[in-house]
């Protein structure tokens, strides 16, 4: 087995063994993020193919600052939304608030263990958009001012469609169990 | 940590579930996708490697060499088939020099003399041909079939001529690019208007080196950030030539004017104040405070003579003149010293609380109390209505909680007296009634 290092070095050079050994330890990580974007699998294997080319092909650019598997989760979630750009204009969704119209409640869910598939069902009942900026924001840990910039959508855009993705999945859990 | 929150929030559900979320690629996922990356590797150009580029110009090159060798191959051939009216041509030239001569004056420029030359051969060859009458009727019908692929020739050429007339006859004088800036230095805000003293152009296009650009010709700019800027001016003549001119701009930070004044408990006329300064990119300031004194002190103390509202006004003025200022508008409060009494509490069943109250723990008014500012001496009593004081206080935080000697006193009106001192040195003296109200 090799280590990052050896394998950022095989990369570099375009050696076949380092970007299957790459390929073997991170493309699960990798397409887990994937598929918090995609609406679904097909789309999250797109999504991971393409960015994965960006990093085998661009792997000379990475400077060695920050951590590698960083960089490499930059480069999918900047793909995904990418990609959530270019599917938009295919795509026709209903808006969050006719599915669901938010009313105060209390803000904390009961601790009953939750799977990432039973939170992944309810995270895909988000539209794109939503499910964008609340994936963005609460597991990838960017601010709004950020998620503005990157899905090109005004400020407080992002922290409506946040509360709302918020209570949406809140409720949905709340019932869940 | 963990077990001290039987809650957690969505967004630590979601982030523990899915930081190290993995979902495992379909096998067939990377055979595909490593035949798609040895594709894209090869497109990429990388000097140092073999790859389609380079294979783009080696087959580039070959068709290069293949395609002129053909050239040169046609070239022979051609030339061996227009032998014909070269040599009448030739012929004509010799007949009709005296015209063609004339001609070339009345045409100037390279392209109309050897139009009209031609011109003229045909023109001329008729002639020739007519006047020897050494050649044979073969050889004069030769000529005939010619004369009319000439003329035809003669209105290609009249065309051309025309295009190389209109092409070559006007030398264009070079552009040259040249600016004038009516600020090229100031403070932030820096607007800069632009004269544009460029000759020979048709377009223009200003850089101004914060990133912004204009195609106006005679722009206006507004540097809102400090720093050294380039302007940079690309003019583009009509001869097709570009031109450019670089001026600098400096652009002054502004300083930042702040301060404080420290208002200790009581002011008191004729009492120093000191006036603290914070300001910032600064080198000279100006002080104003209100009474009709000023100071240029870094940090001045100041005594007015009488209490008053007066506001304060600080002007910070950097190393390269720009200037910043901050008003603190009745810095001392003379309008913050303020007490008033509300009419009707409603005391608690639980008991004495000692009457200590804010404004957030008394929001159900169990506690008889002022709403007040700047209140330096406080004496608050409260009597029944035969006049039996039941309440008395100094402090100006502690209200009357509605308890007599431990027991509460019956609903009803009392009357309240207070009196004391504001900061401002001027006293109060207020009384009023409150009506107790009993609970629910």
């Amino acid at each position: 087995m090799m280590n990052d290092q050896q394998i950022l070095l095989g990369c570099k050079k375009k050696e076949k063994r380092a970007q299957k050994c790459l390929y073997d330890r991170y493309s699960g990580m990798l397409l887990g993020i994937c598929v918090r974007y995609a609406t679904d699998v097909p789309e999250a294997e797109d999504i991971l193919q393409e960015s994965m080319l960006k990093i085998y092909l661009n792997i000379g650019d990475y400077s060695g600052e920050g951590s590698f598997v960083g960089w490499m989760r930059k480069i999918v979630i900047n793909t995904s939304i990418t990609h959530y750009h270019k599917t938009l204009k295919h795509k026709r969704y209903v808006e969050i608030e006719e599915l669901y119209s938010s009313e105060a409640g209390k803000d904390d869910v009961p601790d009953t263990p939750f799977t990432a598939e039973e939170l992944k069902i309810v995270l895909d009942q988000l539209p794109p958009g939503y499910k964008a900026v609340f994936n963005l924001y609460a597991i990838e840990g960017y601010k709004h001012k950020e998620i503005a910039e990157m899905l090109k959508i005004d400020v407080n855009t992002s922290k409506s469609q946040y509360s709302r993705a918020r209570s949406f999945i809140q409720k949905k859990l709340e019932n869940y169990k | 940590m963990k077990t001290d929150r039987p809650y957690k929030t969505i967004e630590e559900i979601y982030r523990e579930q899915f930081r190290d979320f993995e979902v495992t690629p379909d096998k067939g996922f990377w055979p595909r996708f490593e035949k798609k990356l040895r594709i894209r590797e090869f497109v990429r150009f990388t000097p140092g490697r073999f790859n389609i580029f380079y294979l783009g110009a080696v087959m580039a090159g070959i068709a290069a060499i293949t395609l002129a060798l053909i050239l040169s191959e046609k070239n022979n051939e051609l030339s061996a088939d227009t032998d014909i009216p070269e040599d009448i041509v030739t012929v004509e030239q010799r007949g009709s020099e005296a015209i063609v001569k004339t001609d070339e004056q009345v045409y100037p420029g390279k392209g109309s003399a050897m139009a009209s030359a031609r011109v003229v051969t045909v023109k001329s060859d008729k002639k020739v041909s007519n006047d020897t009458s050494s050649v044979n009727n073969r050889e004069e019908k030769h000529v005939e079939s010619l004369e009319i692929d000439i003329s035809d020739l003669e209105k290609n050429l009249i065309v051309s001529e025309n295009s190389i007339l209109g092409g070559n006859d006007l030398i264009r004088p070079s552009p040259e690019a040249d600016f004038d800036i009516d600020n090229i230095s100031g403070c932030v805000p820096l607007k800069v208007s632009i004269a544009n003293l460029s000759t020979n152009y048709d377009s223009c296009m200003w850089e101004f080196g914060d990133g912004g650009y204009s195609t106006e010709r005679e722009p206006v700019w507004i540097f809102d950030e400090e720093g050294k800027y380039s302007i940079k001016l690309v003019v583009f003549g009509n001869n097709g030539q570009i031109a450019s001119h670089i001026s600098d701009v400096d652009v002054y930070p502004l300083p930042i004017a702040k301060f404080e004044v420290n208002t200790g408990d009581p002011i008191l006329p004729e009492e120093q104040l000191m006036f603290y300064n914070y300001s910032e990119n600064s080198v000279r300031w100006k002080w104003d405070f209100g009474d009709g004194h000023t100071s240029m002190d870094f940090e001045p103390s100041h005594q007015y003579s009488r209490y008053d509202s007066y506001s304060v006004k600080l002007y910070a003025i950097s190393k390269h003149g720009c200037i910043d200022s901050l008003i603190i508008t009745d810095a001392f409060g003379k309008n913050s010293c303020y007490l008033r009494f509300p009419n009707a509490f409603i005391p608690n069943d639980g008991g004495p609380t000692g009457g200590y109250y804010s404004s957030r723990t008394d929001i159900e008014s169990e506690v008889f109390h002022p709403v007040w500012s700047g209140v330096t001496d406080y004496n608050l009593r409260i009597f029944t209505r035969t006049g039996l004081k039941i309440f008395e206080t100094n402090d100006i935080n502690i209200g009357w909680d509605g308890y007599y000697r431990g027991q509460k006193v019956d609903p009803g009106v009392y009357i309240w007296k207070v009196r004391g001192v504001f900061k401002t040195g001027d006293p109060f003296v207020q009384g009023g009634d409150i009506t107790l109200l009993p609970k629910r």
